[in-house]
């Protein structure tokens, strides 16, 4: 399989504090990497990064074989990375109104977004998205006082609008109780499975990146520290030091 | 958590979903609004004409300016704006019919107002405020510099008329509302469109949007281009209403008074309606409090000549207890009423 994202070498700092040193990771095509590591390991940051939030001060991040690093969000979205956020960021509107934003970057034709058959369009994309995250009875609610776990479909929901290829998913069943944890892993494992997405998941529960990661990597004080199936990386002593200590 | 929706409502297509009139009674209530203002000229005296040209006016730049508010672009260079499509409409008006200067009006002021909008990709809220004040200020004096050799800086706008007819004010009344009308249905396809509900998300979480996809240089331009041509197309109607216009007509306060009045009492969010009933506070607020004024003034002599001084805190009073009672805004208050009729028989 051929690598769909590589960091290369990605340092990042916010003064005297390093986030990230160093970093290279591979995410290959039509797969699961999981991005596991203590609280302050550097994972949301690398995201932050690959995703265009920050921009590192060293190394490179190559998508489809371009450098991105210097590329803005908005066109790195356009070019087909997907993100959602461990705290969702809705809106308020409804369910709807929050899922069909994301047309703007499917359709970037300003004088076709105006009209009345990209707005039914967009509806009709969000509706079709709306029964694949199964917030059918939730459609026309205020978005912002629902719970977590229905947020976070919403959000998941916004990001597929404009189909993209590569979906970074920073904890998203953080907050969420078992049965939306299970319904959670059964839409990524269907986007993955179905849909051919690749998917980097940042995740501090083992037990799902066991279940439905094809790798993982392990991050420790902005480095990366062991890589392998879920299964080595487990098992491996600098990983149990890095999580238990000495 | 249940649907927002009146119960007994059954859409059944995406387009009647999203429609802007749910129910049969919404399409009675616009119907009976509009007969009322086909028939008002025929009822009432010119005055109130007059007040309501006022209304549509201002509401018309408050639509636009609403829609850059959602997007959390505060502006107070709305009257400057408003300035530049009245003064090209005043220029333009002795060799183009107004079907040409209207348009041509809000296209220039949606050009100006990009230009001093495009800050606002680095600078928000007070930032932009302050960026935008300087605006009002840049644009103010650009006027007077351009009327410096016109006596009084007063620029004679042509009647309102077409191939030689002259409108009178039951033609120029119908033709405003004609254009409020379509300005209106326009800002609320807007607010319904993907890109309008992209503004919300800007508003709201502009970094999110970013990654998510949104262009926000590209979409704040837009809220700023959108937001200028209304404001321009606004000018340009009070320019012809008016006859003449001066510098002065578009002063820093009424970009203060478009703002905190006419969308924020109006109601934030609410590009028709509130926008209309932002409106409606500005004249009639001002109106009143101004009569108000001139009834207590013979009562108080010891106030003499800062009398007027108490038109500004009546004005104030009124505006705090209205946001105090209804922080929502007036549409808010419309909305209640809206929902009570929803659910008729069985409100609660």
């Amino acid at each position: 399989m051929k690598n769909v994202l590589e960091v290369r070498d990605v340092h990042l700092s916010f003064g005297g504090i390093i986030a990230l040193n160093g970093v290279n990771l591979q995410l290959r095509e039509g797969e699961i990497l999981a991005l596991v590591g203590p609280n302050g390991s550097g994972k949301t940051s690398l995201l932050n990064c690959i995703c265009g939030f920050y921009k590192p001060q060293k190394g490179s991040i190559i998508y489809k074989g371009k450098d991105i690093t210097k590329t803005p969000p908005h066109v790195r979205a356009e070019m087909g990375i997907g993100r959602i956020f461990q705290t969702p960021y809705i809106f308020h509107g409804t369910v709807v109104d929050n899922i069909m934003v994301g047309y703007v970057t499917k359709n970037r034709n300003l004088m076709s977004l105006l009209t009345s058959k990209s707005t039914v369009e967009a509806r009709e994309l969000a509706e079709e998205l709306i029964e694949f995250v199964e917030l059918e009875i939730y459609r026309n609610s205020p978005a912002h006082g629902l719970p977590m776990g229905i947020r976070k479909r919403i959000e998941l929901a916004r990001v597929l609008m404009w189909n993209p290829d590569t979906l970074l998913l920073d904890e998203p069943t953080s907050g969420l109780s078992i049965d939306e944890k299970r319904d959670m892993a059964r839409f990524i494992l269907e986007l993955n499975e179905v849909h051919g997405k690749s998917i980097l998941l940042v995740e501090h529960d083992l037990s799902l990146v066991h279940d439905i990661a094809h790798r993982a990597v392990v991050m420790d004080a902005g480095v990366e520290i062991a890589e392998g199936t879920p299964e080595e990386v487990v098992n491996n002593p600098e990983v149990i030091k890095a999580y238990l200590g000495e | 958590m249940g649907s927002s929706r009146p119960c007994g409502v059954i859409k059944e297509s995406y387009a009647a979903d999203m429609s802007f009139f749910e129910k049969p009674f919404h399409y009675w209530a616009i119907g009976l609004l509009i007969l009322i203002l086909v028939l008002l000229p025929f009822m009432a005296p010119e005055f109130y004409l007059n007040a309501i040209l006022l209304i549509a006016i201002f509401g018309i730049t408050i639509m636009g300016l609403n829609l850059l508010t959602q997007a959390h672009l505060f502006s107070v260079m709305h009257a400057a704006l408003m300035g530049i499509g009245a003064f090209t409409t005043a220029f333009l008006s002795q060799q183009l019919p107004f079907f040409l200067t209207i348009p041509v009006a809000g296209l220039m002021a949606a050009a100006v107002s990009v230009f001093f909008g495009l800050p606002s990709l680095r600078i928000k809220v007070f930032y932009l405020l302050f960026s935008t004040t300087a605006a009002q200020f840049i644009i103010e004096w650009i006027l007077n510099w351009i009327t410096r050799d016109i006596p009084g800086s007063a620029v004679y706008t042509a009647p309102l008329g077409l191939m030689g007819y002259q409108f009178g004010v039951l033609e120029q009344y119908y033709l405003y509302l004609l254009i409020t009308a379509i300005m209106a249905y326009l800002i609320a396809h807007i607010g319904r469109t993907p890109l309008g509900k992209a503004m919300v998300m800007i508003g709201e979480k502009d970094y999110a949007a970013q990654i998510q996809g949104v262009d926000l240089l590209k979409f704040k331009a837009i809220a700023f281009a959108i937001s200028g041509f209304y404001a321009g197309v606004a000018g340009s109607m009070w320019s012809y209403m008016l006859g003449l216009v001066t510098p002065e007509h578009f002063p820093f306060l009424m970009s203060w008074e478009l703002l905190g009045v006419g969308v924020i009492v109006g109601g934030l969010g609410s590009y028709v309606w509130g926008s209309i009933l932002g409106s409606v506070m500005i004249i009639v607020v001002t109106q009143v409090t101004t009569e108000l004024v001139t009834v207590l003034t013979p009562y108080m002599p010891w106030l003499g000549a800062s009398a007027f001084g108490l038109r500004a805190i009546f004005y104030g009073i009124i505006i705090a207890a209205i946001l105090i009672l209804e922080p929502q805004g007036l549409a808010s208050l419309l909305r209640k009423v809206k929902r009570y009729f929803d659910l008729w028989p069985f409100s609660y």
